[in-house]
């Protein structure tokens, strides 16, 4: 603002200087000079406020999710469909991470060309899982000589869903849970199938080879495969604390999770993801056959806020879910009760929890 | 290759916890080079436009289109060795160089177009402010246009580069103004008008600037970045693009469509030939040029230099520091050239010399202050100043009559010519006589019939004066020249007064020393006395320097006359310089003095200790003033066919039969000289000016102080040289020629060294030991390019992207992309990496993928 107040201070200066010189000289020049001087901040000032008008700014991301440390491109695109040209674009941007409830201003100036607007791409990389948003508070271009500005506010934002590493390497200890497992996942390596046929579909990228219908997809000519329902009544619950701790145990925890689930999905054992919601205060145990599930189980996770407590989620699992249920609970490990199974990071641990 | 080591730094951009940005952002930006130009095109339309204004203005011709071109090439030129602190380097003294050489060689060329634009401004301060008799430059250069365009692109070339110091820099629009306001606001004082198109450059290139200033968008990055950051704990995050050539662009093309509307508009309002009528004078401008004109006419710099007088100082000798010719004619002498030797023109005799006035005073001053008052005396001494012996003109009056006897009786003997001079724009306080006529032949022949050998001369009765010319008055004299001194001594019998006189002693006795000195009283009985003693006199103020000089020069005692005048003149030859710029005589310091201690002068400097070194020596010497037409002149000078050689010579003559000549003889051929007395022959001229310039007289203008100077070109001295001019030819680009030979070569060896030592560079890094490294730097190389030439492609962040999207855009695309993309993740993140084989075979994959990916267009 002092800037532009100077700036007119400085115009007017010139202004007087050449009204001086057309006074002592007459000159046509002179004339000319002034009369730009005149009219041009009017016409700028006008200008600017129709290409302000006529902005409009997109987001474009990827749409499915990325995992921690994975870069990826950010797109801001500005579209000025006038033929006015602005250099001094002014986008005042937010970067959050909405799980954390963490973000961060930034200014970023920008010239707006004429019919063709900008383009911004933020190559980016995120260490912490959650909901990374980008948004425009606002875009303020000034006027070509700087007098004024002019404010729009685009509230579309744009939202990447940061899941935790892939690579997190879980080398649990779990052999306590495990034997249990066993005669399931002998059963199933040896084709024995304690599942039955629930569905049958068409063939998506990281469906197993085995579950593949291959005498319907000779039929069909494309590849089809079974949708299979797990008929053991041994459900594995991974009860995970949104402990909010800025030491970057969550992180921990969430990777811990992330990492176990791989592993048994990858076995093809089935799990359900359980947290505590304090958003909608009760208890959210979200059932996981395969990779998308998971997903979809971290994100509906990320819009929900965290609490303090380092144990709440085991307390409200046990006190809703019943005494004979089984689970591993993923918190602080200084916090863990039960068989620890294994430590992860820092601070985090895995501990093996039956409630009777 | 230590110098070359980079310290590495984080450059990632923390957006918020956990969430950081790569470099590069990527925005769409120009590049560096469009920058560059748009910038280029900002210098350009400020310093062409206001250079434009100043040369439409004064109506000076000049070729726009070269000038334009050669500029915006400057502008270019000086924009991009910008964006690199060691080619700047570099190529300023490689510039500054070339531009020496430029100026060596096109010296006559910007002279002249420099000397043409002070002409027209003289021209319109001569009108404007009604001053006549200003002076003007001659013009040495044969195409004024050229030379014009020609100081216009040295000159612009200079604003180039400090505008575009200032533009990639700051950009700053006052700084601007400060630079160039002075070209377009100096004409509007005269109420000249520039054209309209400078107008809109100039315009557009000052508002250009501004608002590029106010977006703050204007950046010189060397690394040729996009943008900057700045990253402070605690405070906002702020990211800004360096500069866009497109936007900056589009902003300059709406401004010169609103300059454009707006100055049509306000041409509506009254055109600009038109518009200063309707408005009166404003008082304080008309009391500004009432103290211009009060400066002028009392002297200020360029108007004090013997503004009226048309070189003749009429012996005013101090006060001076320099002389400056303006090369305008002063006197057309019409007459037989007879002679390769010069031809004097006397004009001023200083009889008395008055040290502390710096100035020589005439017979009719001396009068005036001595004789008049004298009782007595009067008329008497004017009387013996200009009597037989020391008559104003050359001979003697007594041997006159003799001599003209003997010159009618034997022709072939002498020669006898008639001179005829118009004043045109010399000081009219004096007559131009030649050497040797007589007062009896002055009077003759100014009275109406100017008749000679019965050919009446084509002169209107009533220009022909009688005593000093007018401006734009004719005289017409009889001359004889002294084409050879002993047949004039022999066609002159010896009398009795004239032996006596030769027999007198040269060195008169004590009494007469004695009165040299004195002031003239009262009382003193021998008025001829008194007058040849002022011919003798040499003032106390100088006289241990004259002495001193004397003494210098090796005179002794027993010396003729004729060894005292040479062993002056051999004096001056070898200690002295000639220059017309010696300073001024400090105040209080006597002129010859002065002079004869710093050894640095012209030639009333010259003439004037010579003057005072022979009456030291006691030979009667006095100080002539003049002009000098050199046998070049008479060369390039007009042939006059209204007449025959019979009708302005007869007798003989050292050319044979010639023709009659019209010499325009300019201020610059204005002279002093000395005339001692010869007890036989009279009055005779000799010349003591050196010959030898001093270093610095050839500094004519800034611009020479580029190059030495070249001693045959465009210059005079008080010898008379004719210093020509000179057209530009081969030999005088010799120089150019060469120094740009060596700027080229000089580029190119850096250009070249430079690709050389990347080439060796990429080269090295994809030749090493470890051959998946070389694989991948191999790679590299091929993406940087492609990053250069494809910003989608700069976009694609993996590998397999990247070989996606060359396999998309490639049409006969025959590899397996997923495999070679997995064969260089192993080789960039295994530790294992790829077998040899496969390296093999993959760069010899990625060896065709090059191939065919050079074809790519940007």
């Amino acid at each position: 603002m002092i800037k532009r107040i100077l700036r007119i201070i400085g115009y007017f200066i010139l202004f007087a200087v050449n009204a001086g010189l057309l006074w002592f000289f007459h000159s046509f020049l002179n004339l000319t000079i002034m009369a730009v001087m005149v009219f041009l901040p009017v016409l700028s000032i006008l200008g600017t406020k129709w290409v302000s008008d006529h902005l409009e700014i997109q987001w474009e991301g990827p749409y499915e999710s990325m995992n921690k440390g994975e870069e990826f491109l950010v797109y801001c695109r500005i579209q000025n469909p006038t033929w006015l040209g602005i250099m001094n674009g002014n986008l005042k941007m937010v970067v959050s991470n909405l799980f954390y409830g963490t973000g961060r201003e930034h200014e970023l100036r920008v010239p707006i060309r004429a019919k063709k607007g900008q383009t911004i791409t933020y190559p980016v990389v995120v260490s912490q899982c959650g909901m990374v948003e980008f948004r425009i508070q606002s875009v303020v271009l000034e006027d070509f000589l700087g007098f004024s500005a002019f404010r729009r506010e685009f509230p579309t934002p744009y939202v990447a869903v940061i899941l935790p590493n892939k690579e997190a390497e879980v080398e649990a200890d779990m052999d306590g849970y495990t034997l249990g497992m066993e005669e399931v996942e002998e059963s199933t390596k040896k084709g024995s199938d304690f599942s039955e046929v629930q569905d049958v579909r068409e063939y998506q990228p990281g469906d197993k080879m085995q579950n593949i219908h291959w005498k319907l997809s000779v039929k069909k000519d494309i590849l089809m495969v079974k949708e299979r329902v797990s008929m053991s009544s041994r459900q594995l619950f991974l009860v995970l604390e949104l402990h909010d701790n800025e030491d970057g145990l969550l992180e921990e925890i969430l990777d811990c999770t992330y990492g176990i689930a791989l592993l048994m999905l990858k076995n093809q054992l089935p799990l359900s993801l359980v947290w505590w919601s304090v958003a909608q205060q009760e208890l959210v145990i979200w059932k996981v056959d395969y990779g998308e599930q998971l997903e979809e189980g971290f994100r509906m996770m990320y819009y929900d806020k965290l609490y303090d407590e380092q144990k709440l989620g085991k307390e409200m699992f046990q006190m809703l879910r019943g005494s004979d249920t089984q689970f591993l609970w993923v918190g602080n490990r200084n916090f863990g009760v039960g068989d620890s199974l294994m430590e992860y990071g820092t601070g985090a641990g895995v501990f093996y929890g039956v409630l009777s | 290759m230590g110098f070359f080591h980079k310290k590495k730094v984080n450059t990632d951009i923390r957006l918020s916890d956990g969430i950081v940005m790569k470099q590069p952002l990527q925005m769409e930006t120009s590049s560096w080079l469009r920058n560059c130009m748009v910038k280029s095109l900002l210098v350009f339309s400020v310093v062409f436009g206001s250079i434009g204004c100043f040369l439409s203005s004064f109506d000076l011709e000049y070729y726009v289109l070269p000038a334009a071109v050669i500029l915006f090439a400057m502008a270019l030129l000086f924009t991009t060795i910008y964006y690199r602190g060691w080619i700047m380097d570099v190529a300023y003294i490689l510039f500054f160089i070339l531009f020496v050489f430029m100026v060596r060689g096109l010296q006559i060329y910007i002279n002249s177009g420099y000397y043409l634009i002070i002409n027209r401004i003289f021209e319109t301060v001569e009108a404007y402010f009604d001053l006549p008799g200003m002076q003007y430059y001659e013009i040495s250069a044969s195409n004024e246009v050229l030379a014009v365009s020609v100081i216009t692109i040295f000159v612009g070339t200079v604003m180039m580069i400090v505008g575009n110091v200032i533009i990639s820099r700051t950009m700053n629009v006052w700084l601007l103004l400060a630079m160039t306001g002075s070209l377009w606001i100096l004409p509007m004082y005269f109420r000249l008008e520039p054209d309209a198109f400078y107008v809109i450059l100039l315009i557009t290139g000052y508002i250009a600037v501004w608002s590029i200033r106010s977006s703050g968008a204007y950046g010189m990055d060397r690394k040729h970045r996009d943008y900057k950051w700045k990253d402070k704990k605690g405070k906002k995050l702020r990211i800004w693009y360096m500069q866009d050539a497109a936007t900056m662009l589009q902003g300059m093309g709406v401004f010169v469509i609103a300059v454009i509307l707006l100055y049509g508009m306000t041409a509506m309002l009254g055109g600009k030939d038109t518009f200063n009528i309707r408005y009166k004078q404003n008082p304080y401008k008309e009391e500004s040029e009432a103290f211009i004109q009060d400066i002028s006419t009392r002297g200020f710099s360029y108007f004090d230099r013997y503004a009226s007088t048309g070189g003749i100082s009429g012996g005013q000798l101090g006060g001076v520091g320099s002389v400056r010719p303006d090369y305008q004619t002063d006197l057309i002498v019409t007459f037989t050239p007879y002679s390769y030797e010069p031809v004097y023109l006397k004009a001023f005799t200083g009889i008395d010399y008055i040290s502390r006035e710096s100035k020589w005073t005439n017979a009719i001053d001396i009068n005036e202050n001595y004789g008049s008052n004298k009782t007595g005396y009067e008329g008497d001494l004017l009387k013996y100043l200009w009597n037989i012996k020391y008559d104003g003109y050359g001979w003697r009056n007594d041997i006159y009559p003799e001599f003209r006897a003997d010159f009618e009786i034997d022709e072939a003997a002498l020669g006898r010519g008639v001179m005829r001079i118009r004043n045109v724009d010399g000081a009219v306080a004096y007559p131009y006589i030649p050497y040797y006529t007589t007062p009896g032949s002055f009077t003759k022949w100014t009275h109406a019939t100017a008749r000679w050998n019965n050919k009446t001369l084509d002169v209107d009765e009533r220009d022909i004066v009688s005593g000093y010319i007018g401006r734009n008055q004719i005289a017409v004299y009889e001359y004889f020249p002294c084409l050879d001194e002993e047949a004039v001594l022999e066609q002159i019998e010896p009398t009795n007064d004239r032996q006596a006189e030769a027999e007198r002693p040269m060195v008169w006795d004590e009494q007469r020393l004695a009165a040299a000195t004195m002031e003239l009283v009262d009382g003193m009985d021998d008025v001829a006395v008194q007058a040849e003693a002022l011919y003798l006199t040499v003032p106390e103020e100088c006289r241990d320097a004259v002495a001193a000089a004397s003494e210098a020069a090796g005179i002794t005692e027993g010396d003729s006359r004729e060894e005292i005048v040479q062993k002056v003149k051999d004096y001056f030859e070898a200690e002295f310089l000639y220059t017309t710029r010696p300073g001024k005589t400090p105040r209080g310091e006597d002129f010859i003095t002065h002079f004869l201690n710093t050894k640095k002068g012209y030639c009333a400097h010259f003439s004037t200790a010579a003057t005072m070194i022979y009456r030291y020596n006691g030979i009667p010497a006095r100080y002539i003033e003049g002009y000098v037409i050199t046998y070049e002149d008479i060369m390039n000078s007009d042939l006059n066919e209204d007449y025959s050689y019979e009708n302005f010579y007869q007798g003989d003559s050292l050319l044979g039969v010639t023709g009659v000549v019209d010499v325009e003889v300019t201020d610059a051929r204005a002279h002093a000289w000395v005339e001692v007395f010869d007890p036989v022959f009279g009055w005779k001229p000799e010349e003591v000016t050196t010959a030898a310039i001093a270093p610095d007289e050839e500094l004519e203008s800034f611009w020479d102080v580029f190059g030495e100077g070249n001693e045959d070109e465009d210059l005079l001295n008080d010898n008379g040289f004719e210093l020509g001019t000179m057209d530009l030819n081969l030999d005088d680009i010799q120089g150019i020629w060469i120094g740009l030979i060596i700027v080229l070569a000089l580029l190119l060896l850096v250009y070249g060294g430079k690709k050389g030592y990347h080439s060796w560079k990429n080269y090295r890094s994809w030749h090493t030991e470890d051959l998946n490294e070389n694989v991948l730097a191999y790679y590299h190389m091929i993406s940087e390019r492609l990053r250069k030439k494809d910003s989608h492609y700069a976009q694609c962040p993996t590998y397999r992207k990247q070989l996606r999207y060359i396999a998309n855009r490639c049409e006969d695309w025959k590899w397996n992309v997923e495999q070679l993309a997995e064969l260089l993740e192993t080789a960039c993140y295994s530790r294992k990496g790829i077998s040899d084989f496969d390296c093999k075979r993959l760069m010899l994959e990625l060896a065709d993928i090059e191939k065919k990916v050079k074809k790519w267009k940007h």
